[in-house]
Order: C-alpha cells, then structure tokens, then sequence
C-alpha cells in the first residue's frame, strides 16, 4: 500500500481497509480524494465517505478537521455538505453523540438526549418535544444547529403534513413552534479561537419566527380541510414561498395524490389538477427543492395505477413529464434529462409519452445549447422510433432544428 | 454493573471485537466502572491498537450523569494513549477525548499531534481555496437549505452558487398556463372551483 502511494497512485487506494492504518498513507489518500471533490470528479465523494469511514477513528478525524474548518477558511461552508453525506453514509452506525457535539450540543445535555433518542427510534414523542420546546423557548435556547438534524426535521415534516395526522391537538403548537425555529432563526457566532478553534454565540435572530409559525398554523389548517388548498390557491402560492412550507406540502401532496382514486378523475378530463399545479410553483420558488420534486414525479411516472385504463396512465404519464418540463424551465435540467433518458432505454414505456416530451421541450428551450445538454438530449430526440414522424422533408420542423443546432456543439 | 474479570485485556479483545470490526456500538460502556477502568488502566499500554481505540471511542458513549464520577480514571487513560508512541491513531483519537469527560466535548487544541492535524487541515484548506477563488458563493449546498427561510439560509452559509446554463429559455413551458388559469379560477367565484383530482 505504501508504495502504491510513494508512486504516487492515491486514488487507487480509498476503499482499502489496511491503508488507513498507516497515517502517513491516509494523509495522502484524504488529500487527493479531497481534490477530487472540489474538482467535481464523478464518485470522489463516495470514495471520500469509503476512505474516511473504514473506521470510526477515521471518521471522528476527519469530522473534527472539517469542522475545525468550517468557519475558519475561504469555502469552508461547502464542507458542511461534505461532512452531511458522510454522516448519511453511517446512518447504521451510532454516531449521533459526535454529531451533535460538533453542533455544538455539550453544555446541554438533555436537548441532546431528546433529539438523540427520537432520531434513533425515528418517532417523536410529547415528552422529548416538551423537553425541546421548553429549552428554545428559553432565554438562553440551546444553538439552532442542535435542533437542525435532518433526521429530527424530516419526522417534524411528516407527522405535520401527514394526509392523517396523529399529533394531538394541545401539543400542535410545540410542534410547529420547533419547525419554524429551525427555519426562521439563524445565530451570529464568534471567529474561532486560534488556540481550541471553540466560539461562542454573539447573537441570535428571531424577527422572523413568529411570522412563520403563523404562516405554518395556516397551511395546516388548509390541508387538514383538503379542498381549501386548491380553492385558495392564491393564499398557497403565498405561503409556499416558505421554503419549508413548501417542504412540507411535496410530502403532503405526495401522500394525496398516492390516494387510488384521485387521478381517475384528472386522467379522464386531461385537465392537470391543482394540486400538480402547486407543485409546479414549488419549483419555481425554490431550486433548492428541485431534487425533492423530481422524486416524486419519478415515483409517479413509474407507479402502476393498476385502478386505471391503459389509455389514461399515458395520459397521466405525458402530465407528470409536463411537470419534468417546467423542471427544466426552472434549471433543473441535467437531472431530468437523465431521468427520462433512462426511462426510455428500459422500454417499458409507450413510446408515445417520450415523443410528447421531445416535442413539449423542443417548444421551450433554444440555443445555445451546453455539451451536457446535447449529451443527454441527442439519444432520444436523434431516435427515429421516437422522432421520425416528428419530422418534415424541409427541414424546419423543431426536431430537424434541434440535430443541426446540436452540430455546432463540439461534443467530445 | 459489578462484575468480576479474571483476564481484562482479552475480555476487551473479545467484547470489542476483532481488528475488522473498526466502529463501536458502545456495549461495554456499562461495564466501564470505576474499578474495572483502574484495571484497564494498568493493562492499556500491550493492548493491541486497534482495540485501544475502539476502547476510547466507547467513552463516548458512556452515560453523561456518569461522567464526572468517572472522569480522574477516564482522564489518567486517555493521556497515557496521547502518549502512545507505537500508533498514532490511538494517540490521535485520545486528544481529540480530551475534554470528553470534563465537558462532554471534542478537544481540538491539538498539541500532541499538531503535525498531522494541521497537514489535513492545511490539505483542505488548500482545496477549498480553489472552490473560494473561484467566487465566493457555496458550491456543496447543506441540506438545510431545503428547510430554512432564505434570509436565515443566507446569513448562516451564504448564497448558493447559480446552476449552469444549459439553453436559452425560448418561451414559457405550457405550465405557465395553466397556473394563470387556476389562479384566474380560484379568485373568481362566478366560476366553478376547481376540484381536487
């Protein structure tokens, strides 16, 4: 191992277990892997998780110098990212008690505890929620990034947004209450200490707590009546432009849609339903939730709606695509083409949906074109199963547009 | 937990487990007493690394209430393995437990091994300087962002760095139509609501 190393060959070392037992080789490997990522290599990332999760000493090091960093260099706010995907690499492995130290947790121990416990059995409970509400209600609340665990943030979301919720009714409020903090308040901390790299807390910003709370109660309140959501579009619209509201209603809307009898109804009429609709704004409001969106429509495009006539599932197959499209509209591009490029080539589907695809993207999109478009694009729109009726004998219909533009792009 | 052990070094090696097994689930942590650490105390130095790490690392999952009582033995063993001269993981591993019983948190004053902890720091440091020079604005989006209102997003990590382009937007997809449509239905009453599904 050693000499693969002194050679020079680092990045043929990661997922071996005896180099990390040699510091000096494993300096070099977290070095190199480390270039890779910042360099956006394809799998660095996964072979950084490998390298640095061989061992759980491996993985404390490596947290601890990334968190020594995060507030202390140019960039260091990328490595929160980094360090996130290895801890949800290691999910299997109990780690919550250095992750929340490194959140800053120690001096309060039974917040700790409460967000620790019900991350791990991955159910809340009035108790562990009173123990939290009480600490953040406090003068002196514990860091927001103790509270901010995406484990912790995701069980909040789904019993709240539940199609059937089973909160009682008095604890609501606390239950809301954590949610917002975690979305509304944001802390001012101190340069890190030369000598400990500690810091302590400057400041903390509540301006916006209360607003979203209320804005929370409503939304609920909405969904918890069902229809009120599509007749009071409007006032949705308003309140998605929270980004955890808007959070909130993917997991919502995911759960209503999933019902068997709702789209028999939107597949005959060919009308897309409102709440389709919603999701759409979602997209536009918040690019960050792009990932969330296409997961859903992906799971949709794929269901089987046995309950369904053929006919209609093509239909329905051609709107959720609609809404792949308007992803791509809001820059969600790569993604989505490399979604439905491999839905094509598994050959399960109508041919007929990627055809409405081809031709509804063609409608919107124009150069100049990237590489990684034409990459993507070109398979299926230069298929003649999918394309070949598409075009006319001049030349001028969109998909013969589209080939002679794709030339002026220098594809390696 | 009383408990009475003839052999400690291979009853650790047993409960550990084998060198394979690199991560701890912290089932020893009970049995981690006062005595039974003096005792462990004495054996630390020819236990082998691996298993003194993975001794270390079940500090962590010692009971908090019980720590300050345990602190002086848990203290004397983690600075016999900063001293560790045969691995430098375990000597590693020991400073960054330093303050663990005191404080219930990571120690990273690092002295003992200053050399490696900043080699890997100046190694990312380098990296993400090349991410930084290129603009300011964050490349690897924490998942927070999902969550959190933008104001407090961008005062805590800063703004996110815009997508690339891929194509110049010709017109609207028929999305947008459809919007304007349930929007124009759902403020105007003369019309039939829209039905969900």
């Amino acid at each position: 191992i050693k000499s693969i190393s002194d050679a020079g060959f680092q990045s043929e070392i990661p997922t071996t277990t005896t180099a990390v037992n040699q510091m000096e080789v494993f300096i070099r490997v977290f070095d190199s892997t480390m270039g890779r990522i910042v360099d956006g290599a394809p799998g660095a990332l996964s072979d950084f998780t490998k390298l640095i999760t061989n061992g759980e000493c491996t993985y404390l090091a490596a947290q601890m110098i990334m968190s020594s960093l995060i507030h202390e260099c140019p960039g260091g706010m990328n490595l929160v990212k980094i360090m996130q995907d290895v801890n949800e690499s290691i999910k299997d492995h109990q780690t919550m008690q250095t992750q929340l130290s490194i959140a800053k947790g120690a001096a309060w121990p039974k917040v700790m505890q409460a967000v620790a416990s019900m991350v791990a059995k991955k159910s809340l409970n009035p108790a562990d929620i009173q123990i939290l509400f009480q600490a953040y209600s406090s003068a002196d609340p514990p860091p927001v990034g103790l509270l901010r665990f995406k484990g912790f943030a995701e069980l909040l979301i789904e019993s709240l947004f539940s199609t059937d919720p089973k909160i009682p009714t008095d604890h609501r409020p606390k239950y809301i209450f954590l949610l917002s903090y975690m979305a509304a308040v944001f802390e001012k901390w101190s340069v890190p200490s030369k000598k400990d790299h500690t810091q302590t807390r400057l400041d903390i910003f509540k301006e916006d707590l209360k607003f979203t709370q209320e804005s929370l109660r409503k939304i609920l309140e909405m969904s918890a009546k069902g229809n009120d959501v599509v007749s009071e579009l409007p006032a949705v619209f308003n309140f998605l432009k929270f980004g955890v509201i808007s959070l909130g209603m993917i997991h919502w809307i995911g759960k209503t849609v999933k019902e068997p009898s709702y789209f028999k109804f939107a597949g005959e009429s060919r009308n897309t339903p409102a709440h389709l609709i919603i999701i759409d704004e979602i997209a536009t409001l918040h690019p960050t939730l792009h990932r969330r969106i296409l997961d859903l429509l992906v799971e949709l495009f794929e269901a089987p709606w046995p309950q369904l006539d053929v006919l209609i599932r093509l239909e329905l197959q051609k709107m959720f695509l609609d809404r792949m499209i308007h992803l791509v509209s809001c820059g969600c591009v790569l993604p989505v083409l490399g979604y439905v490029r491999s839905a094509y080539a598994k050959q399960d589907t109508d041919v007929s949906v990627f055809r409405h695809f081809v031709l509804e993207l063609l409608d919107v999109i124009a150069p100049p074109y990237s590489v990684a478009l034409v990459k993507h694009l070109l398979p299926l729109v230069s298929d003649n199963t999918v394309t070949g009726m598409l075009k006319h004998a001049d030349g001028k219909d969109p998909v013969s547009v589209f080939l002679e533009d794709c030339k002026n792009v220098d594809v390696v | 937990m009383a408990l009475n052990i003839a052999d400690v070094p291979q009853w650790l090696i047993n409960k550990l487990g084998p060198s394979e097994k690199t991560w701890v689930d912290g089932s020893i942590a009970p049995f981690l007493t006062k005595d039974f650490l003096k005792e462990v105390h004495d054996c630390f130095p020819d236990l082998p690394a691996a298993v003194k790490i993975k001794l270390l690392l079940s500090f962590l999952h010692i009971v908090r209430r019980n720590l300050d009582t345990l602190r002086p033995e848990l203290e004397s063993i983690i600075e016999m393995a900063i001293n560790d001269e045969q691995d430098q993981w375990v000597s590693l591993t020991a400073e960054f437990l330093k303050t663990f019983p005191a404080k219930g948190e990571f120690n990273l004053n690092v002295l003992e091994n200053s050399a490696v902890f900043n080699e890997m720091r100046n190694d990312i440091k380098k990296h993400l300087k090349k991410l930084a020079d290129k603009n300011s604005e964050l490349h690897f989006v924490p998942y927070e962002a999902e969550l959190m209102n933008r104001k407090a997003f961008v005062a805590t990590f800063g703004n996110i760095a815009p997508p690339q382009k891929h194509f110049t937007l010709k017109q609207k997809p028929k999305s947008a139509t459809l919007r304007a449509e349930a929007l124009a239905k759902a403020s105007d009453p003369s019309k039939p609501r829209l039905q969900p599904g």
